[in-house]
């Protein structure tokens, strides 16, 4: 198969492999920056970022667990993200897409995105939830909200890239025994 | 495999070299002697028609159907 048609610009997946990097770094760093400095007392940040109104909000021991462990998680996925994006990219720079490599990056993507949705569900409803309790009886019908907004796209994008990974594997073996027809 | 290439004897038979068979139908010198060994999972009909034309035969004299042996293969 010709896969050397796949590549368009070499440049162009160059490009898009920094501006990932770039970009999911600055996210991570500031989750990191805004759990570190919410944790320290200053809410500035965080009330910016998970977007409650309150003047003083209060963050309780459950509400910190909620912090660590979705901000922990949010840079995991943005780590992960971004590897699989990289990998995924050098393989399609090179017209290397049949590759196990190719697919297992492209699934990590998929998996990357799911989480990513678990990772909005954490700070637009769980935080706001744990900080705010009497907002959620105020506000219950924009929480309910939050879990089919724009966030759900990227959980069905991530279940494509999944279904694409499989494709792109059960291709890999079809190119196999391609090869061994002469 | 229940098809057994016998290409190696028309090619005896007709005292041809692998070398030229190869050159003649635009395979690789490898993979004409994986055909010839029968480690391969398929061949072309062009393939097929271009050896055949080299070696004036028809396909039944380059494979041969071996009954019984599937379930060894599984």
């Amino acid at each position: 198969m010709k896969q050397k048609s796949y590549i368009q610009n070499r440049w162009l997946y160059r490009l898009l492999r920094v501006v990932a990097g770039v970009m999911t770094s600055l996210v991570g760093l500031f989750i990191i920056l805004t759990a570190l400095t919410a944790l320290a007392g200053d809410m500035e940040l965080l009330t910016d970022m998970i977007e409650i109104e309150s003047d003083d909000p209060n963050l309780g021991l459950a509400a910190q667990i909620a912090l660590v462990v979705t901000s922990g998680l949010a840079v995991l996925t943005f780590l992960l993200l971004f590897r699989s994006i990289n990998r995924f990219l050098a393989h399609a720079e090179k017209g290397e897409l049949f590759l196990d490599s190719a697919a297992n990056a492209l699934s990590r993507m998929g998996i990357s995105m799911i989480l990513l949705y678990v990772v909005f569900l954490g700070f637009d409803v769980l935080l706001p939830m744990l900080i705010e309790p009497d907002s959620i009886l105020e506000n219950s019908v924009d929480f309910l909200v939050y879990l089919i907004d724009l966030n759900a796209l990227g959980l069905l994008i991530g279940i494509v890239l999944l279904a694409l990974a499989g494709a792109l594997r059960e291709g890999r073996e079809l190119q196999d025994e391609l090869r061994q027809i002469v | 495999m229940t098809i057994e290439v016998t290409l190696d004897v028309m090619l005896a038979v007709r005292k041809v070299k692998s070398k030229d068979l190869a050159a003649h139908v635009g395979i690789t010198d490898a993979n004409l002697s994986l055909l010839k060994s029968g480690k391969v999972k398929g061949i072309r009909f062009e393939t097929l028609s271009k050896i055949c034309e080299y070696l004036d035969c028809s396909p039944g004299d380059l494979l041969r159907y071996v009954p019984g042996n599937s379930a060894d293969e599984k």
